[in-house]
C-alpha cells in the first residue's frame, strides 16, 4: 500500500541525511578537518613557537616560513596551528556548553510557564540588549583577564539566544498530542519536559549550536585581540592579530594577515555547515 | 454521442520512476457528473490535476492523452494549453489569495477573462457581474463578501466564491478535487446542492474526485473506483453500488454502509 | 464505575473577547458503554473532551468520579482512570520514540516491572491485530491505521475506566476507518472500557454509540439512546445533521439540505421548539420528551 512506500522513501532518507551532497559543505569539512589536523599535529612535531625563536625578525613569506615570522622572529605558521587547536575548541565547547544549557532552560521555562518563564525571559531580554561581543567584554573586564573567564564570558553571551530559540520551539512541541498522551499515561511535568520536549525540539538548536560556533571563534578572538582573553605569549588567533597590528602599518602584512585569514576560514566553514545541516535536518 | 472529454491509457509517474497513475482511460459525455473515488494514494487527485497541467513539481504525465470537445489538449508528457475546463479544489481558504479581497480576486479574474476575449469594459460593468455571479452562489449579501478576505469568511462561503469563480470563465468542464472534505457536514450539503444546480444551470460536464461513497452516490452518473493508480471498475452508480463487479468496490461498500463490519480484526490489520 | 461532568462551562479569552466553548454542559459515561458527543465545528465537542481527560479545567462545574455505591471521588484528576486516543494517530505518537516504548509509557509510570510489561504490551499488540514487528518501529514508519491501533493499544495498556475517542477515524481511510471502529467495538466488549466518543461523523455514531448527545454552539440540543435519537430525533438541528449526510445508495433521493430559520449573524434561530407544551411553561434548557430523551428548548 501506499503507506508502504513512504515508509521505504523515509528509511532511504534517514539514511542519505548525513551524507554530505552539497559541495560548499564538503569544502568547509574538508577544511575544517585540516585546519584541526595540522592544529593537532604540527605543534606536536614542531612545537608551538611560543618564546622567540633564532630566526630573523619579520621575514616574508617563503618557502622555509610559509607565513613568514614575526617581529619576535616566530614562525606565523607554526603559532597559527598552535593557535587553531585553541579556537576549535573554544569554538566547539563554547558551542556545546551553550547548547546544553540554552536548550534545557528554554525547554523549562516553556514548560513551568507563568513565573518561571516570566523571569527567564525577562533575564535574556536584558542580556540580549547589549551586542554579544559587547557583554563578554563586560563580563571578562569584571572577572579579571583569563582565557577562561573569557570563554565563560562567550558563553554567557550566547546562551539567552539558544533559550529564546529553544523555548519557542518547546511551545510548539507542548501542544503536540503526543505531550498530552504522555500526560494522561501519568508522566510528571519534568518527565514531559526532558523526556519528549527536549528531544524534540533539540533539532532547532542544535543547528543554531553549529553558527554559535563559528560566532564564538569571532568573539573570542575579538577578545584577546582586545587584551582581554588569551595572553602574549600563547598563541591565539586574536591575540596575534592584535601583536602584528603594528607591523602592519610598516607593510609587514603578515604576522596579522594569517591569523585573521585562519578566523576568516574556521567561522566560515562552520557557517556554511550550520547551513548545510538546517536543510538536511529540515 | 460523442463524449466531452475523452482520456485514453493516462499514466502518471514520479521523476524517480513511481507509478502513481497506469493505463487510466475515462469519457465524460456533456453533461454528465463522472465520479472518481478512492483511497488516499489511489491517484485521484494527481488524475484530476494532470487535466489541467497542474501537476506538482516531480510529477509528470508519462503516457496517453486527453481530448476535450475534439482537441487533444493532452499527449503524453506534452500539455498543449489548457482547455476550457476549471477545477474548484479541497482547501478553498488556501486555493484563494489571502491577501486581497474577495472583491479584487474575482474582479482580476473577470478583467483576465476579458481580455483573453478581446473585449473590454469598465469597472463598474465588472463589479456588476461580480455581484451577479455571487448572488448565482446563493451569497446573500454578495456586496459585502466582496469586501472581505478569505480568512474573515468561512469554508463554505469560500468554496462558494470559488465556484462563482469557477463558472466564470463559462467552462464546459469542471474538475471538483474533494470539494467539500473538511467542511461541517450540514455545509457540504449546500454546497453539493449548489454543484448540482450549478451543473445543471450551465450544462456543465464534471469529473469529480471524492472518498466518500455517499457523496459519490448523491452526486454522480457515472464512477471510476481507483486503487493504488489503476481504474478498477468504472460504470453507472447504480451497477456500482447494486452490482459491484470488482473485490475492492465491494469492500469500499461495504466500509460505508453502517453495519459493524465482522470479519477478522487480525486479518484485517495486516492488510492496512 | 462513572464519570460525570456536571454543569460545565468554559470560557475562553478575558472581558471583551470572552467566548463560550461550552454552556453547562451535562453528561455522563459509564463502563461498558459508549457516549457520543455529536457536533460541527464550533460546537465546543473537543473542549469537552478536554475537560472530561483532564488536561484543560472547567470555568465552572464539576468533573465527578463515582463507584457503584454512590461514593463520589472528588478533586484528584482522573489520570490514568482516563485515557485518549486522538484525531491524528501518526501525531499522537512521540516521533523520537519507538512505539514499543509509547506503549509502555503509561504502565512505567504504574510502577509495574519491566518484564510484565513487556509481556502486557506484546499480548495487546496482538490483541490490536498488529505484528509484534511493529513494535521497533518509529512512528513515521507505520500507516495511519497501524499508529491509530497502537495509540489504542497505549490507551488500554493501563486499563482505564473510560476512553475518550476524539475524532478517532476522522484522519483515516473509509476501509480502514470500519475496521478501527470494529476493533474498539469488539475490545469494549472484551473489557468492558466505557467510552466518551467525540466526533462529527454520524456513521461512526450509528456503529458504536449507545447514547448521544448533540452539541451545537456549547450546548448540548438534544440526549437519549442511540435509536432514540437517530430514529426519532427531535430537535430541528439533530434532524438537519442526520438528514445532511449523504446516503450511500444511488436510488435513494436524498436532499440533504434542511433550512433552518437563521439569525442575521447566520447561527440558528430555533424558533420551533420541540418539547411539548409552550415553551413559556417549560423555559429554555433540556427537557425530556420521552423517558431516558431530552431534548432542549432554545426560544
Amino acid at each position: 500500500m501506499a503507506a508502504v512506500n513512504t515508509t521505504t522513501v523515509l528509511r532511504g532518507n534517514v539514511a542519505a541525511r548525513l551524507r554530505i551532497g552539497n559541495p560548499a559543505a564538503a569544502i568547509a569539512f574538508g577544511l575544517l578537518g585540516m585546519i584541526l589536523a595540522l592544529g593537532i599535529v604540527v605543534p606536536w612535531v614542531a612545537g608551538s613557537a611560543d618564546v622567540a625563536q633564532q630566526n630573523p625578525s619579520l621575514l616574508s613569506p617563503s618557502l622555509d616560513h610559509p607565513f613568514g615570522t614575526d617581529r619576535y622572529g616566530r614562525d606565523v605558521f607554526l603559532r597559527c596551528m598552535a593557535a587553531a587547536r585553541i579556537d576549535i575548541a573554544i569554538g566547539l565547547s563554547v558551542a556545546l556548553a551553550v547548547l546544553l544549557i540554552g536548550s534545557v532552560i528554554g525547554v523549562l521555562s516553556a514548560t513551568f510557564g507563568r513565573g518561571v518563564d516570566a523571569v527567564i525571559m525577562r533575564a535574556t531580554d536584558i542580556l540580549l540588549a547589549f551586542p554579544g561581543v559587547v557583554l563578554a567584554l563586560i563580563i571578562t573586564a569584571s572577572l579579571g583577564k583569563n582565557p577562561w573567564y573569557a570563554a565563560v564570558a562567550v558563553v554567557i553571551a550566547f546562551v539567552p539566544l539558544l533559550v529564546r530559540l529553544s523555548r519557542s520551539k518547546a511551545l510548539e512541541v507542548r501542544a503536540a498530542d503526543y505531550i498530552a498522551a504522555a500526560r494522561l499515561s501519568g508522566a510528571s511535568t519534568w518527565q514531559v519536559a526532558l523526556r519528549h520536549v527536549l528531544p524534540n525540539s533539540f533539532k532547532y538548536p542544535f543547528v543554531q549550536a553549529t553558527l554559535v560556533a563559528s560566532w564564538a571563534i569571532l568573539d573570542f578572538a575579538a577578545l584577546s585581540f582586545l587584551g582581554v582573553g588569551v595572553q602574549p605569549p600563547d598563541a591565539e588567533w586574536g591575540a596575534m592579530i592584535a601583536e602584528g597590528v603594528g607591523d602592519n602599518l610598516l607593510g609587514n602584512w603578515w604576522p596579522s594577515f594569517f591569523p585573521g585569514l585562519m578566523i576568516l576560514l574556521t567561522a566560515g566553514s562552520f557557517q556554511v555547515i550550520g547551513d548545510w545541516l538546517d536543510r538536511r535536518l529540515r | 454521442m460523442t463524449p466531452l472529454l475523452s482520456v485514453r491509457g493516462l499514466s502518471i509517474e514520479t521523476e524517480a520512476g513511481v507509478s502513481l497513475v497506469r493505463d487510466l482511460s475515462l469519457e465524460v459525455q456533456p453533461g454528465e457528473v463522472v465520479g472518481i473515488v478512492g483511497e488516499s494514494g489511489s491517484g485521484k487527485t494527481m488524475t484530476a490535476l494532470s487535466l489541467l497541467g497542474l501537476l506538482p513539481d516531480g510529477v509528470h504525465v508519462s503516457a496517453g492523452e486527453a481530448t476535450l470537445d475534439g482537441d487533444t489538449f493532452l499527449s503524453g508528457a506534452d500539455f498543449r494549453g489548457r482547455p476550457n475546463a476549471t477545477m474548484i479544489f479541497q482547501n478553498p481558504t488556501a486555493a484563494l489569495n489571502p491577501t486581497m479581497r474577495i472583491g479584487a480576486q474575482l474582479q482580476r479574474l473577470l478583467r483576465f477573462l476579458e481580455r483573453a476575449d478581446g473585449g473590454r469594459t469598465d469597472r463598474r460593468a465588472r463589479r456588476t457581474t461580480a455581484i451577479e455571479l455571487l448572488g448565482s452562489v446563493g451569497i446573500n449579501d454578495p456586496e459585502t463578501v466582496l469586501g472581505r478576505y478569505p480568512h474573515q469568511l468561512s469554508g463554505g462561503m469560500n468554496q462558494r466564491v470559488m465556484i462563482a469563480m469557477a463558472i466564470a470563465a463559462r467552462p464546459t468542464l469542471l474538475i471538483a478535487d474533494e470539494p467539500t472534505t473538511g467542511l461541517d457536514v450540514t455545509v457540504q450539503a449546500q454546497i453539493l446542492e449548489l454543484i448540482r444546480t450549478t451543473v445543471a444551470d450551465h450544462g456543465l460536464s464534471v469529473v469529480f474526485v471524492s472518498h466518500d461513497m455517499g457523496v459519490i452516490a448523491q452526486m454522480c452518473q457515472r464512477v471510476a473506483v481507483m486503487y493504488r493508480g489503476e481504474v478498477r471498475e468504472f460504470a453507472e452508480v447504480d451497477e456500482v453500488f447494486h452490482r459491484p463487479r470488482d473485490s475492492y468496490t465491494r469492500e469500499l461498500l461495504s466500509a460505508a454502509s453502517e453495519q459493524l463490519l465482522t470479519e477478522e480484526v487480525g486479518h484485517a490489520a495486516r492488510a492496512e | 464505575m462513572q464519570l460525570e461532568l456536571s454543569d460545565i462551562e468554559v470560557v475562553y479569552g478575558r472581558r471583551r473577547s470572552r467566548n463560550h466553548a461550552v454552556r453547562g454542559v451535562t453528561l455522563s459515561v459509564r463502563r461498558g458503554e459508549t457516549l457520543a458527543v455529536v457536533g460541527e465545528s464550533g460546537s465546543g465537542k473537543t473542549t469537552i473532551a478536554k475537560v472530561a481527560a483532564g488536561l484543560q479545567k472547567a470555568t465552572a462545574g464539576t468533573l465527578t468520579w463515582s463507584r457503584g455505591d454512590g461514593a463520589a471521588t472528588n478533586g484528584d484528576g482522573p489520570r490514568q482512570r482516563v485515557q485518549m486516543v486522538f484525531q491524528h494517530p501518526v501525531q499522537s505518537l512521540d516521533p523520537t520514540w519507538k512505539v514499543r516504548r509509547s506503549v509502555l509509557e503509561p504502565l512505567r509510570h504504574q510502577g509495574v516491572s519491566r518484564d510484565r510489561a513487556d509481556e502486557q504490551v506484546r499480548e495487546l499488540i496482538a490483541e490490536v491485530g498488529l505484528d509484534p514487528d511493529v513494535l521497533d518501529r518509529y512512528p513515521r514508519e507505520i500507516s495511519g491505521g497501524q499508529a491509530q491501533r497502537v495509540a489504542v493499544a497505549r490507551a488500554l495498556v493501563s486499563h482505564p475506566e473510560i476512553v475518550i475517542l476524539d475524532e478517532p477515524t476522522a484522519s483515516l481511510d473509509q476501509t480502514v476507518r470500519g475496521r478501527i471502529l470494529t476493533l474498539l467495538a469488539e475490545l469494549q466488549a472484551r473489557t468492558g472500557v466505557g467510552y466518551l466518543m467525540i466526533t462529527h461523523d454520524i456513521s461512526s455514531v450509528r456503529r458504536l454509540a449507545t447514547r448521544i448527545a448533540v452539541m451545537y454552539r456549547g450546548v448540548i440540543v438534544e440526549s437519549g439512546p442511540r435509536a432514540a435519537v437517530l430514529e426519532d430525533p427531535r430537535h430541528p438541528y439533530t434532524r438537519a445533521l442526520i438528514a445532511a449526510v449523504p446516503v450511500a445508495d444511488p436510488r435513494v433521493v436524498w436532499d440533504g439540505v434542511v433550512e433552518l430559520p437563521r439569525n442575521p449573524d447566520g447561527t440558528l434561530a430555533l424558533t420551533t421548539c420541540p418539547v411539548p407544551g409552550e415553551c413559556h411553561e417549560h423555559g429554555p434548557g433540556l427537557h425530556e420528551v420521552d423517558p431516558d430523551h431530552l431534548a432542549a428548548c432554545t426560544s
